[in-house]
């Protein structure tokens, strides 16, 4: 290793803790669950509403569960089971892909919810 | 091409394609970052890169690719464009971050392991639409760094021995 290696390691490092914490910092409460195939929506529910619910995904059907206000894939078909492994997530900056199904499970935040339930 | 080479590059190939097998079994900080793994099979490709040349190891990766797709997820499938594109990426900027002569072979493996994650993260925008995947890049951006460091190391150890096997051959 020379100079220069750990010039740029230190840069990385430098740019992506900047990045994570300007991430982690600056997000909105979540309170929906999307659910991307492709850029289409194909699902759209309460992060408080605990449920099961099933989509369509490229190879298969994937079973998605809501519980205290966190989500995470049951079940999916896949060669690595990525998204399943994944576990729970509850922040809007965090999501759960799950590629070779081509589905995105999301925490986004809609201002019309917060109204209705105020 | 020389008999002899063909039968070198086909000896790593083999051999990349094995340690990308062994690590599809071991799950490793799938918690912080799905997904993610140190990326043993590219040792070879960067020490093809050093001890061949550039067309040797993009032959070696791309074909490692190809191989890994028909044995797990199949040719062509979402998956498998994913593997090419961080594949890819990584090989090219590789090869001229080398040519600069800026960074040891240390230096070149992290930028092929940040290239990697960042061609993987790319096609997968492309391929999904969407960019949620982006949010994954800082921290993938931060492994990158051991992997990167584990890869270089093991590969100029294989460069350090490769040369006293060879007398052998």
């Amino acid at each position: 290793m020379n100079k220069n290696d750990i010039g740029m390691i230190l840069l990385i490092c430098i740019i992506s803790l900047i990045a994570i914490s300007y991430i982690s910092s600056n997000h909105e409460e979540g309170n929906v669950v999307e659910v991307y195939y492709e850029d289409k929506q194909i699902l759209n529910v309460p992060l408080d509403l605990d449920n099961t619910y099933q989509v369509d995904g490229y190879l298969g059907p994937i079973e998605i569960e809501v519980k205290d206000s966190k989500v995470r894939v049951v079940q999916e078909n896949s060669p690595k089971h990525i998204c399943s492994n994944q576990g729970w997530i509850s922040e809007s900056y965090e999501s759960i892909i799950c590629l070779p199904n081509k589905v995105i499970v999301n925490i986004g935040s809609d201002s019309s919810l917060d109204t209705i339930v105020n | 091409m020389e008999l002899r080479k063909i039968t070198k590059l086909a000896m790593l190939l083999a051999v990349s394609v094995v340690l990308s097998l062994i690590e599809s079994f071991i799950p490793f900080f799938s918690g912080v970052v799905p997904g993610l793994k140190i990326g043993l099979a590219n040792i070879v490709v960067v020490f093809s890169l050093y001890y061949f040349s550039f067309k040797d190891a993009l032959l070696i990766s791309v074909l490692r690719v190809f191989i890994m797709g028909l044995l797990m997820t199949g040719v062509f499938s979402v998956t498998f464009y994913f593997s090419l594109g961080g594949a890819l990426l990584s090989i090219i900027s590789m090869a001229i971050i080398k040519k600069t002569h800026l960074l040891s072979i240390i230096g070149v493996s992290i930028v092929g392991s940040v290239c990697h994650s960042l061609g993987q993260v790319i096609v997968a925008i492309l391929i999904l639409r969407q960019t949620a995947m982006i949010y994954y890049l800082p921290w993938l951006l931060l492994f990158s760094i051991p992997t990167g460091i584990v890869v270089g190391f093991f590969s100029q150890l294989l460069l350090k021995y490769y040369k006293n096997i060879e007398i052998s051959f």
